[in-house]
């Protein structure tokens, strides 16, 4: 089963999220952007979770199927067509022999994501690789015809509100001073358009520390925010480095990470604080929503 | 050594030794992260060590599930398997040498900046053995020290180009860029050797955390 890269779109790339497990070699995660999208990719399929899945910016790419398959597009809303005919996101979309996938406006999120019935066959590599025009991606075995449907009315409630983000205190949360850390949650912040999957530049009140403590290089994380010199925060993301030497201020529930990536630049948000105990059971309910069960 | 506990992530503990930039401070880390990278346990997922604490990443759901935090999950381990001490015993650590043409863009601006010649900062960073306190910024590049006190300087305010292969210093710290990218050390020299090599689902690292590293001046 091959697909075609026509026109490869913009930071086109497949992500599993199967971990490579070298953080201790200073090698990133690496994983989707938005794991909730990611994951309904590979489950309105019933592909094995975790399968490879293009992670799509717009401009997105358009893919030429050279077999009869599946796919299923989840995540951004970049009106999703074959053949020029608008198709439906989040459900099964069946494919002919020579059909073509295009994206052709930029309705709403920054991240779409395209699944293929048996998953893209892929091997991580360390470095990041970007789909290039030309290039033939596989597809692992399909069996049959995939009549999985999720949920989807608890995925899109999953997806709001947009424009709130909650955190807890990161490891250098004292370091900030007492008018910071009132300002951060009292702030309407947005995100600038120079963020990308190494993480997020937070546009708004500049904040500031009240010691200059210089930090050594330290753990950081997707979610960790860390206070820049210039008094901006970033949320590291997908991509981030396995250390950094700025004060990790805040930490990002990981449940809002995925709402948090589909928020377009420019959009305004807060953050609220929550404790890391309400984080986990925040979490706790997406897992759940993902595995079908609980309710949300 | 008092070692401390606390959260990063939902899905990661930290065990702090210290806060200051100290060889022994970091081999209690190292020691550590040898002690997961060995033997495995249900729920750690890896290990990545940093100057003074290590990251245990964790299989967070299936912890819940089991009824343990992750803070108890690792306290249990850390404090059942690890005795830190005050030197930590590090037998068995690699000696590594790097051979380095010490031709670097930036050797003169360091070499006036410290008050030396050129031959003396090949001489002076040539002659001591380094700790690896840990890989980070890109894969596989080293963070290693404590340089001499005489060849201590700043980074650059605005990185530039580095080649791969590059040898520099910032701070109290030499390190190597195993590929070319954006950097901010002061590069004083290349050295051939890959630090990083990659076949189809296995990559393997020359230099790593808790290494020692000669460079020689070739």
């Amino acid at each position: 089963m091959s697909v075609v890269v026509l026109k490869p779109g913009i930071y086109t790339a497949l992500y599993s999220t199967q971990s490579l497990c070298l953080r201790a070699y200073g090698v990133s995660p690496r994983g989707p952007m938005d794991i909730v999208a990611h994951h309904m990719a590979n489950s309105i399929l019933s592909n094995m979770q975790g399968s490879a899945v293009l992670e799509c910016h717009f401009p997105g790419p358009s893919l030429q199927f050279m077999q009869n398959t599946f796919i299923s597009i989840t995540g951004g809303d970049f009106v999703a067509c074959i053949n020029d005919e608008p198709i439906k996101m989040w459900m099964v979309i069946r494919i002919k022999q020579g059909d073509i996938l295009s994206f052709t406006s930029l309705k709403m999120g920054m991240r779409a994501y395209v699944a293929i019935q048996g998953g893209f066959v892929y091997h991580k590599s360390i470095y990041k690789e970007i789909l290039k025009k030309g290039v033939r991606l596989s597809a692992n075995e399909g069996m049959g015809i995939p009549t999985h449907l999720p949920n989807l009315s608890r995925v899109h409630q999953y997806y709001q509100p947009v424009d709130i983000i909650d955190f807890f205190p990161g490891p250098e949360y004292d370091l900030l001073s007492e008018e910071s850390k009132e300002l951060i949650e009292h702030t309407m912040y947005a995100l600038s358009s120079s963020s990308n999957r190494m993480g997020f530049i937070v546009e708004g009140e500049h904040l500031r520390k009240h010691t200059n403590t210089e930090m050594l290089s330290s753990p950081v994380t997707m979610g960790t925010v860390q206070l820049l010199p210039n008094g901006k925060m970033i949320v590291l993301m997908a991509d981030h480095n396995t250390t950094g030497g700025y004060p990790r201020i805040l930490q990002v529930a990981r449940y809002c990470l995925p709402r948090l990536s589909q928020l377009q630049p420019g959009t305004a948000f807060q953050f609220k604080k929550m404790t890391y105990n309400e984080a986990l059971i925040g979490w706790k309910q997406v897992e759940d929503l993902l595995n079908g069960m609980h309710e949300y | 050594m008092a070692y401390q506990l606390s959260i990063l992530s939902e899905d990661c503990v930290l065990v702090t030794f210290g806060n200051e930039l100290d060889i022994d401070v970091n081999r209690n880390v190292i020691e550590l992260h040898e002690h997961f990278r060995k033997n495995s346990y249900d729920y750690v997922i890896e290990t990545a060590p940093a100057y003074t604490s290590l990251a245990i990443f964790l299989h967070v759901s299936q912890l819940q599930a089991s009824g343990f935090t992750p803070l108890q999950y690792v306290q249990c381990i850390v404090e059942k398997n690890f005795t830190a001490s005050q030197k930590a015993n590090h037998t068995g650590r690699r000696i590594l040498e790097i051979p380095v043409r010490y031709s670097g863009p930036d050797i003169e601006w360091v070499a006036a900046h410290c008050g030396l010649t050129v031959a003396q900062v090949i001489d002076i960073h040539s002659r001591m053995e380094y700790h690896v306190f840990m890989l980070g910024f890109q894969p596989g590049f080293p963070y290693m020290g404590i340089t001499d006190k005489v060849l201590h300087v700043p980074r650059k305010s605005t990185p530039v180009h580095v080649l791969k292969g590059s040898v520099a210093l910032a701070a109290r710290q030499t390190g190597i860029y195993p590929q070319a990218s954006p950097g901010g050390w002061q590069v004083i020299g290349y050295t051939e050797i890959p630090l990083v090599t990659e076949e189809i689902n296995e990559a393997h690292f020359f230099i790593n955390a808790g290494d020692t590293v000669k460079f020689i001046a070739i």
